[in-house]
């Protein structure tokens, strides 16, 4: 890949790598390269073999077909501690963070330093505070705090910090911002820009478009595991780049919209959880989609997990459909009507292991139930009408969840509280960590609720989702509602709100 | 006066107070029960009532440095029992058949020496077997624990009743067992210490040195803490975990042979009449503040919730009170512990997430609420 006149150091160079799974051929003949100091952008629908060709890279397989080269050198990297040898770092999208140890000892897990045998605990403090320094959290972190005390985005920064501590020739970085907020990706993209100095390759896996033009230099695009392209990031638009995604021109990502707002169903009054969010009110229409913006950590999550009966709410009122209710617990809100939809599809939304029918009837039970007896075949039609709605691949109710694509479990989850026909449903982050086209989907669906007459609460961390679907957007800052934008909103608009 | 100002601080904080003597509540436990059991009970803090009492904690004591190693790495190992037995018989037994070999009474005190050193040895390295076969079934089988340390109790169960006919074995010469109980110093309280208390004593620290001090130790907490971090930090997980199951094997079978060694005798069923030394282990890791799903633990801790659960039962004796009283105690100290650690988890992850700026406001709102009502 040398340019011409130009001498380019090429640090990893991936040839013709293939991976098989048992049915599936997950990665396939797939060449890639990085540079030294280059960010190099990974992208793909889910499924396309981004991870996994990513995992091959950290040593997770002992079986992959092809070659790897770093710094020109072949290698062999069929363990973590081997990749790790060869100068490979990577971050994790989930977390590995272990939660009741320091944060230095998280930071320097398997390579403590001592003497001898025992542990030098003074350099222990120093080399964890120099760590500390290379992501800016010196000045706020002490190193001997635990971890469960430590913020998310925080804990996200003492990951890369740990990455950094192997002083890795090549970064990985999968998703690295899916649990930020606008303000601490500015703070991470400063960071990485500190690290491509020091002439670190590092490979960018990311859902988020903008993101990536604004970071990377160059972009991989793969699909079905197979690779389409490497451009230039200054060579390519957005649109050619969902298109190599893909696979077919999307004219047009989002749908105009057009309010179906009816008559007034849910009024919040005053509602407070001590800590979390603070008398906060607003009105929800029926056939009206209400986004809600904030940062991370201005309560928005917690707005819907009260809302649904999750947390325990200090003090407030809910009016649904002129009539004061008694805020219970989720099982007598979903009664009342009022479904949320959870963040964390993996840790609180569905039970992997079972099947897909298990999961979307779980929130029906009852309904199905006669005499204390369960007859799960009632559900049969409207899972079928919910699968076509929805278009959930594969087509067959009966295979285990975890065999599904991130997209595909999560119109799992969403077909999970539609079978509730709920009057008001609340969205947190309904299309995160999900492919171009499965988003498109939820948002399809999303947008024909609301012309069905249900008021739908959007929480969402992704701008252009809330300006392509909001009627009304409340703005959430610190826990306190500090506004409402009803009008020509825009991206610019929300995020200045949000961010005050 | 500096320090002072920093008590003052540390008063102001109720919560972290209540942190630290809950991370040291194997201390306060002990203190507590002391002082109660020498109100309730006469002669309590007597040396006739001390000594005893320690040395019948020295066995679980062993068993639970094992047990605790395992439990750090997040998994349990409920042969400790059985081991125990086998520890005991095998170590008499061989001793038996060596001391012959060696020569028996004719040979003199040169049969004795080498007869009990080959049945030591031996019986720790049946012991050492044993935690290796439980170590590789969960960490490279993938089993759980709980299924496979319940599975080899029972055949280690089956193997000793066979391997002593059923019967007590007791050694044949008891040179060596008057030495291991020898008192140094015939002096009131100071007569605890005999050699088998010092070795007891010896591998407690080591194995609290290797835990909290050692880098391999740093490493084995990280991998019960997050063993998914600890493999990707390039820390050989299923390593670790198998030598937790040799510790364990090994200082089980080793408190065993020390065991019966003092008694002169090994039965097949110990623990099967009586209070199982399983219970005593399982529960004085627990109040010693070993985390259930690992990560978190101390062999001094576990020590410490011995000796408090062992002054718990000896005060009972005293107070002419039976094997039920105690069985129940113990039971009741146990639950309040567990209760306890959920009791603060819950009220941990209630607040789990919550802004301190919001935190700062929540007088000012119930006071608007007061005056709104």
């Amino acid at each position: 890949m040398s340019v011409e006149g130009q001498k380019v150091d090429v640090m990893l160079s991936m040839k013709g790598i293939t991976k098989r799974f048992p049915g599936t051929l997950a990665v396939c003949n797939v060449d890639f390269d990085v540079r030294a100091g280059e960010v190099h952008a990974l992208m793909g629908e889910n499924g396309a073999g981004k991870s996994t060709l990513m995992k091959i890279l950290a040593g997770s397989f002992n079986d992959y077909e092809g070659e790897i080269f770093i710094e020109g050198k072949p290698v062999k990297l069929h363990t973590p501690s081997a990749a790790k040898a060869a100068g490979v770092g990577m971050m994790y999208q989930e977390l590995s963070i272990a939660y009741n140890r320091s944060v230095q000892e998280n930071l320097f897990a398997g390579a403590i330093p001592g003497k001898g045998v025992f542990v030098d605990k003074r350099q222990l403090r120093e080399k964890a505070i120099q760590s500390l320094a290379r992501v800016k959290l010196d000045k706020t972190i002490d190193p001997e705090t635990e971890m469960k005390n430590i913020n998310q985005h925080e804990c996200q920064l003492i990951e890369l910090a740990k990455v950094l501590n192997s002083d890795p020739k090549i970064l990985v970085m999968d998703e690295p911002t899916s649990a930020l907020s606008n303000e601490e990706v500015q703070m991470l993209f400063d960071i990485i820009n500190d690290i491509k100095k020091k002439g670190i390759a590092i490979v960018y896996i990311s859902h988020h478009l903008q993101e990536v033009f604004q970071v990377a230099d160059r972009i991989t695009v793969l699909r079905d595991g197979r690779k389409i392209a490497t451009r230039n990031c200054c060579d390519v638009t957005k649109e050619e780049l969902v298109e190599m995604m893909v696979g077919q021109k999307v004219k047009e990502f989002y749908k105009p919209k057009v309010s179906h707002a009816g008559e007034k169903i849910l009024e919040v009054k005053n509602l407070t959880r001590y800590g979390f969010i603070h008398d906060v009110s607003f009105e929800l229409y029926k056939g009206e989609i209400l986004g809600v913006v904030g940062l991370a950590g201005s309560g928005r999550t917690e707005l819907g997990r009260c809302l649904a009966g999750a947390d325990k709410v200090d003090y407030g009122e809910i009016i649904l459909n002129n009539e004061k209710i008694k805020i219970g617990n989720i099982d007598k809100m979903l009664e009342k009507g009022i479904a949320y939809l959870t963040e964390n599809r993996k840790l609180e939304g569905l039970a992997l292991r079972l099947t897909n029918r298990q999961n979307i009837l779980s929130t029906i039970i009852p309904r199905l139930s006669t005499a204390g007896f369960y007859f799960p075949r009632k559900g049969n039609s409207t899972i079928k009408e919910l699968y076509e709605e929805l278009n959930i691949y594969p087509n067959n109710p009966e295979v285990e969840t975890s065999n599904l694509s991130g997209g595909n479990q999560q119109k799992v989850l969403l077909a999970k509280w539609l079978i509730t026909k709920p009057k008001v449903l609340i969205l947190d982050e309904p299309t995160r960590g999900v492919d171009v086209g499965a988003k498109k989907k939820i948002h399809e669906t999303i947008v024909k609720l609301a012309k069905e007459g249900v008021a739908v609460l959007l929480l969402s961390s992704d701008l252009p989702e809330l300006v392509a679907l909001s009627d009304r957007v409340i703005v959430l800052r610190r826990g306190h509602v500090i506004g409402e934008l009803n009008e020509e909103l825009d991206e610019n608009k929300l995020l200045l709100a949000a961010n005050g | 006066m500096r320090n002072i100002i920093k008590n003052i601080n540390i008063k102001a904080d109720r919560t972290l107070i209540l942190s630290k003597l809950n991370n040291n509540r194997a201390y306060v436990l002990l203190v507590f029960i002391m002082i109660l059991m020498s109100i309730c009970a006469p002669n309590f803090l007597g040396t006739g009532n001390i000594v005893p009492m320690i040395k019948t904690a020295l066995l679980p004591i062993m068993a639970g440095i094992g047990f605790t190693y395992v439990m750090i790495g997040g998994n349990f190992d409920l042969s400790i029992g059985a081991v125990i037995n086998v520890g005991a018989a095998v170590a008499m037994g061989e001793f038996n058949r060596f001391f012959a070999a060696f020569g028996g009474e004719a040979a003199g005190t040169k049969a004795v020496v080498l007869g009990w050193i080959v049945a030591i040895l031996i019986a720790l390295a049946a012991g050492v077997l044993v935690g290796l076969i439980n170590g590789l079934l969960v960490a490279k089988g993938r089993i759980h624990s709980f299924i496979v340390t319940i599975g080899m109790m029972t055949a280690l169960t089956g193997f000793v009743y066979t391997y002593c006919k059923g019967n007590t074995i007791s050694a044949d010469n008891t040179l060596f067992v008057n030495i291991l109980e020898r008192p140094f110093i015939k002096v009131p309280y100071l007569e605890v210490f005999t050699i088998r208390f010092l070795v007891t004593v010896i591998i407690v620290i080591f194995f609290e040195v290797l835990l909290l001090k050692a880098k391999w130790g740093r490493d084995l907490l990280m991998v019960g803490s997050n063993e998914e971090a600890a493999w990707h930090a390039g820390i050989n997980t299923q390593r670790k975990i198998i030598w937790t199951f040799i510790f364990s094997g090994f200082t089980s079978a080793f408190g065993g042979v020390m065991f019966a060694i003092s008694m002169n005798a090994a039965v097949p069923n110990y623990g099967e009449r009586g209070i199982n030394p399983l219970m005593i282990v399982l529960a004085s890791t627990i109040i010693g503040g070993t985390e259930l799903t690992g990560g978190r633990g101390s062999v001094v801790h576990t020590t410490v919730a011995v000796l408090t659960i062992q002054a718990i039962f000896n005060g009972l004796i005293i107070m002419g009170m039976g094997f039920d009283a105690q069985v129940l105690a113990a039971g009741v100290l146990l639950a309040v512990v567990v209760l306890y650690e959920s009791y603060s988890l819950y009220k941990q992850n209630l607040k789990k997430g919550a802004k301190a700026a919001l935190l700062k406001e929540v007088p000012e709102l119930k006071a608007r609420r007061k005056s709104a009502c």
